[in-house]
């Protein structure tokens, strides 16, 4: 269990900044390995995850911090954020699309092989705020 | 000296690292285990938040390598130490604490029933 453990930790430590684990890699293996004899290991991987996380956002936050907003340097590492911002905001629009198109496309069925397929009518289904 | 003093409040994980180095220079299991002592065992500090503070406490230069001594000239491990800035911090931080502490008992004290 313990190798199995410390390859976790290894792969965490391998998803750090090149430039922290570098530094700190070495002596955070170090801990991990003699905490880990007392059963810390499972909340020690949770604080190597969150470590991750910590450690790769900050430096990009400091970045735009430190442009200010006239002048903003161009990052080319892959921008995860503003891909996640980007799907939501694709999520939202084709949601708010297929309400509209609900609204306004007349309702069709069509039988094929027994089985009737219609449009999916979101809206029908929510309560009327008619009285 | 004075900027040092000002900066803002620092996070928990901080405040126990900088405790842990005012006495003596400490590699980085030692200052988890001093943390563990300090208190009982209460709170332990994972890796990743001690060498995350650490950086950060080392960026703003209160934390530097402590040089090689006779006493730790065999051993391989990085020794960190507590800087002047970082004293003039811990203390301003205490002083933050103990202020927000006397706050809190006076308050406690006075507090009246709502309805009396």
């Amino acid at each position: 269990m313990r190798p199995l453990l410390r390859t976790a930790y290894l792969v965490i430590l391998q998803l750090h900044p090149q430039a922290f684990r570098a530094e700190f890699g070495d002596e955070m293996l170090w801990i991990f390995e003699e905490e880990s004899r007392n059963g810390a290991a499972p909340r020690l991987l949770l604080d190597g995850l969150r470590s991750i996380v910590t450690q790769n956002v900050r430096p990009r936050i400091r970045q735009v911090e430190t442009a200010g907003p006239i002048y903003r340097e161009i990052d080319s590492s892959l921008p995860a954020e503003r891909f996640a911002q980007a799907t939501l905001v694709a999520l939202c629009c084709s949601l708010s699309l297929s309400l509209f198109l609900s609204m306004v496309v007349p309702r069709v069925s069509v039988a094929v092989n027994g089985l009737l397929y219609t449009r999916v009518k979101i809206l029908s289904a929510l309560p009327s705020s008619r009285p | 000296m004075k900027d040092a003093a000002k900066s803002s409040p620092l996070s928990t994980a901080a405040q126990y690292i900088l405790v842990a180095l005012a006495s003596e220079d400490l590699h980085g299991y030692g200052i988890v285990q001093e943390i563990s002592r300090q208190t009982q065992n209460t709170y332990r500090i994972g890796p990743g938040t001690l060498y995350d503070n650490l950086k950060k406490l080392m960026d703003a230069g209160f934390v530097i390598d402590a040089p090689r001594t006779s006493r730790n000239k065999d051993d391989d491990r990085r020794f960190y130490r507590l800087t002047p800035a970082g004293r003039v911090v811990l203390s301003a931080e205490i002083d933050r604490l103990h202020s927000i502490v006397v706050e809190a008992q006076s308050r406690l004290r006075e507090r009246k029933p709502r309805n009396a």
